[in-house]
């Protein structure tokens, strides 16, 4: 077995600032793992379009604009629809404490808020996806 | 055996063209590479779609072009199937895997974009890449176009995967000299030069012309071209070639001579990726060099070593 994690990171949505996405990927990449990055301003479906071909373990979304539970809400609702259900979903950005509870109750599995430290975000994600498998 | 399970689990969504059975079986061949070949040759057979390999400097366009290119080939509803590789990294084997980015507006409905990293292999592609190809014209592309890392002089391993080759360029990318230097400048099929709006474009085009003297090679078909991928100029000309450059292969016979330098290639590689993750196994220290080799011609002849 040659395994390597595949991670894809999305940027939904208007806002643009994609350096913590960029980041995040950079720190992904350094811990060994694949990482597919598919640029800013992009609709959930596009995003999930992109771990369907590339066969993503794990999803990771950086959102700043305030919309993250409804976005999350999309996300979620079109990968049931393909049939992505099993892979794990993360968050990212300006997420309010207050709003965890119920992303996670949504079914997002982790989110990172900001001053997370980029080694913690990657151990998480390995675990994430070794643990699903065990 | 661990594939089998799997392999049985998405068999049938890949006869019918899932495309997530598709991405799916892409990772079991990448990940198996032992197995690889026990599970390409129980998948569907299909007419062998045209392979056309991409390469070029970074930053000389070639997902742009591709993404342009593929455009216009959904439009006339072909199917396609990319398979952009980017380095893995010597160090953590990690990846950023980013060339997707520019092919944003391809439609799913017709385009599969696959983005692979080159996994430790150095020359442009993945060890795994004659896998891919194989399960994707099983899945019933009309095309798959192959976009190398992008690292320059060297990176030629395309030339034993595609049966057509484009190298795109970028103006400003060297003099003479440059052109006059083995290896990539050698392998390509065409030359695209790209960016034909900046002002250094025409006294590029000329150079490559007189270096590359392509009159007398009829044969082969080779050309240039002057594009710019971004702006959407000159790529109907790079279709029309494309297509009878493809003829012409079958034509003269020579795809024969292609089809048969990539069989050994893929041996060849096959060979040595294997012997790789052997030496790998072993505990290398400096003074046990000799020793080692003897061991691993041992291990990989089974026991007769003719040193």
């Amino acid at each position: 077995m040659d395994r390597r994690i595949r991670v894809v990171i999305g940027k939904p949505g208007l806002d643009g600032h994609d350096r913590g996405a960029k980041v995040v990927s950079r720190a992904l990449r350094d811990a060994g793992m694949e990482v597919i990055y598919t640029g800013i301003r992009q609709t959930p479906s596009e995003i999930i379009e992109t771990a369907l071909e590339e066969d993503a373990d794990i999803i990771g979304l950086s959102i700043l604009s305030g919309a993250h539970i409804r976005l999350c809400e999309k996300v979620i609702e079109i990968m049931k629809e393909k049939g992505l259900d099993n892979v794990p979903l993360f968050l990212g950005g300006i997420i309010p404490e207050n709003d965890i509870p119920q992303l996670k109750k949504i079914g997002v599995t982790e989110v990172f808020g900001p001053g997370t430290s980029l080694n913690l975000i990657s151990t998480r994600v390995k675990e994430i996806v070794l643990g699903k498998e065990v | 055996m661990f594939w089998e399970k799997k392999f049985n689990d998405i068999i049938e969504s890949f006869k019918n063209k899932n495309k997530y059975a598709l991405a799916k079986m892409i990772t079991l061949v990448e990940n198996n590479p032992d197995d690889a070949w026990k599970i390409i040759s129980k998948l569907p057979k299909n007419k062998s779609p045209h392979i056309i390999g991409i390469t070029g400097s970074p930053g000389a366009g070639k997902s742009t072009m591709v993404s342009k290119l593929v455009e216009k080939y959904s439009e006339k509803n072909q199917k396609i199937g990319i398979i952009a590789v980017d380095p893995s990294s010597p160090f953590t084997g990690g990846a950023f895997l980013g060339d997707r980015i520019r092919m944003r507006t391809l439609n799913p409905e017709n385009v599969y974009i696959r983005s692979v990293a080159s996994r430790g292999s150095v020359g442009g592609l993945c060890d795994s890449i004659f896998d891919i190809v194989d399960v994707m014209s099983s899945y019933g592309f009309d095309k798959i176009i192959i976009e190398t890392v992008g690292a320059g002089q060297s990176e030629i391993e395309v030339v034993y995967v595609a049966d057509t080759i484009l190298l795109v360029m970028s103006p400003d990318s060297g003099d003479e000299v440059q052109m006059f230097k083995a290896g990539i400048m050698e392998i390509a099929d065409s030359y695209i030069v790209n960016k034909i709006d900046l002002q250094s474009a025409n006294r590029f085009l000329t150079q490559l012309k007189n270096t590359l003297n392509l009159e007398y090679e009829e044969k082969h078909l080779r050309k240039i071209f002057g594009i710019s991928a971004i702006m959407n100029k000159g790529l109907d000309e790079v279709i029309d070639w494309i297509d009878k450059h493809k003829q012409n292969l079958y034509k003269t016979n020579e795809i024969e001579d292609r089809i048969k330098r990539r069989k050994v290639r893929r041996t060849r590689s096959n060979i040595i990726r294997k012997l790789d993750y052997t030496i790998k196994d072993y505990k290398i220290e400096e003074e046990n060099l000799f020793e080692l080799k003897d061991n691993l011609i041992k291990k990989l002849t089974g026991g007769k070593s003719n040193d």
